[in-house]
């Protein structure tokens, strides 16, 4: 059976480690590990030795790795057309949206719009969404799932 | 632990992926000051290899993941005495090949070993490093067992009330191997009810626990709402031990008592009361 | 020849008392049970050869788990009844049935025992 346990037959990719990072969701910012295996994350775990959770998790926490690799994520830009969503270009998504919300700031004043940011979006994301909502759209009409 | 102690170990591991023997040793890595777990395939990446003292992992359930991906590859792992029992475990419910896995046994401190109140603080091979006296203690059950009927149902829905059903408990634990799981069946528990139907939430769990649970403390550092979760598995492993003689991690040839219908040789309780 | 028997217990009838898994018997106490009876074979002489040990072991893990909790183990009963003991059957659920009115309703709080009763 020394064939079977050869190590070298399975070094092509077998790899696995874990990266300490901090959940996206609501403020309390537990630490936890995401389980990298082979270079798709398949897990989570949570970092004992943090001191915010010391190594407890919510449900959320716990299925923080769950999003990354779903197949229902988006991939390209959707826009509905003749009532269904069809995929379109980025160009064409934009010119879509400038359009219209301009139109709708014009006609209905800025205050008619708002923008609810999101927990799986970066830091960086959040605020640069903000930034566009109130400098942009010229609203304060601003909010994040978590309420953040 | 000590530092001869931890050079013996990285050694051990490094020898074990130079000559071929595993592909990989399954321990935890020092980066930055914490110890995270990590697959190591290089012996110079040894030299970063800690013990978990702080931090403790359930490095086998790790082994586990990684093994139902590669059925093939022959992995190392560094042990303690509660890993060691619950890699027992998973042979025994042929989770796992025991062929496959190459333990590096490493026993705990006595501060780790008051801590958990481990019966047994160190896995059968522990190399260079020194056993110390098991420190197990009943006093938390005794605490329970003491109070009258009434007053100890409402401990312990105080104390259920608390759960948040994040289900870490069960995550975390390395003797929870089942790819369905019962607290996830909607005819017992109902999916997506909040808070969870306490104490019949637990209650489930225990019972799974009966012939399972090691001891490992894991479950209660992993409750969020500090549930003493521990107490009630560590009671039915008592009462396994009582009724069967029997306790899980201990050797890998005996079977759970509630795994196999019965050949008469337990003492059969009186029926009714 | 027909026994009579108390007018609150609901048989559920399955075909050997090791396919009642002692998750079905925490489903009885959520449900609203005040008390549970299993009622098998008797030892050794199981239609099935040996499922009724398992039960035996079952219900004795399941009893200490209850007591440990505050539900009183005395909720959980285990009797080896043949299918031709239709008396021991019908003294049994009678008792049973008393001891368990006595001991009050379930503290799980879902009690039906005032309804019936």
């Amino acid at each position: 059976m020394a064939v079977m346990s050869c190590p070298e037959r399975e070094s092509k990719g077998m790899d696995y480690t874990t990266v300490p990072t901090i959940c996206p969701y609501c403020g309390c910012g537990c630490g936890l590990l995401l389980e990298v295996l082979d270079g798709e994350v398949v897990g989570t775990l949570p970092q004992m030795d943090h001191p915010i959770n010391k190594g407890g998790l919510c449900i959320k926490g716990w299925s923080v790795h769950e999003f990354i690799h779903d197949p229902g994520r988006l991939k390209r830009p959707l826009l509905r057309k003749d009532g269904a969503l069809q995929e379109v270009s980025w160009e064409e998504a934009l010119q879509f949206a400038v359009s219209h919300l301009g139109r709708i700031k014009k006609e209905y004043t800025p205050e008619s719009f708002a923008g609810l940011a999101s927990a799986k979006c970066t830091n960086e994301e959040n605020y640069i969404f903000q930034k566009w909502v109130r400098a942009g759209m010229g609203t304060n009409n601003v909010d994040h799932c978590a309420r953040l | 632990m000590k530092s001869g102690v931890k050079e013996k170990i990285r050694e051990e591991a490094g020898r074990l992926i130079e000559g071929k023997e595993v592909f990989g040793v399954l321990a935890c890595k020092n980066s930055s000051g914490h110890p995270l777990p990590h697959l190591f395939k290089g012996a110079d990446e040894c030299q970063d290899l800690v013990s978990e003292a702080e931090g403790r992992y359930p490095l086998t359930k790790v082994l586990l993941k990684i093994a139902r991906k590669h059925p093939q590859a022959v992995l190392g792992i560094v042990v303690r005495g509660c890993e060691e029992r619950s890699l027992i475990e998973l042979f025994k419910n042929h989770q796992l090949p025991a062929e496959r896995v190459k333990m590096i046994g490493v026993a705990c401190s006595e501060e780790m070993a008051r801590r958990c109140r481990c019966a047994q603080p160190y896995p059968s091979g522990t190399g260079e490093s020194e056993r110390v006296k098991p420190a197990e203690d009943f006093s938390d059950l005794k605490e329970v067992e003491k109070l009258p009927e009434q007053e100890r149902f409402q401990f312990w829905m105080n104390q259920f009330g608390k759960c948040i059903k994040c289900y870490g408990c069960r995550n975390i634990c390395p003797a929870c191997f089942c790819t369905s799981c019962t607290l996830e069946e909607p005819s017992l528990i109902k999916p997506g009810e909040m808070p969870p139907e306490i104490p019949i939430f637990h209650l489930h769990k225990a019972y799974h626990m009966a012939d399972r649970c090691i001891d490992c403390g894991l479950c209660e550092q992993a409750c969020p709402m500090g549930i003493p979760v521990r107490r009630l598995y560590r009671k039915v492993r008592q009462s396994v031990k009582d009724l069967f003689g029997y306790l899980p991690g201990e050797k890998e040839e005996e079977k759970g008592p509630l795994e196999f219908l019965g050949d008469g040789s337990y003492e059969l309780p009186g029926t009714g009361k | 020849m027909r026994f009579k028997y108390a007018a609150s217990v609901l048989p559920i009838r399955v075909m050997c008392s090791g396919r009642v898994s002692p998750h079905l018997l925490l489903k009885a106490f959520q449900e609203g049970a005040d008390g549970v009876l299993v009622a098998g074979c008797h030892i050794g002489e199981c239609h099935y050869g040996k499922g009724n040990y398992l039960t035996a072991k079952r219900v004795a893990v399941m009893k200490e788990l209850l007591r440990f909790i505050g539900l009183s183990a005395n909720r959980l009963r285990l009797e080896w009844i043949a299918t031709s003991e239709a008396n021991k059957f019908a003294r049994v659920v009678n008792e049973f049935s008393e001891e368990v009115y006595k001991m009050g309703p379930s503290p799980l709080g879902k009690s039906i025992q005032g309804a019936v009763r």
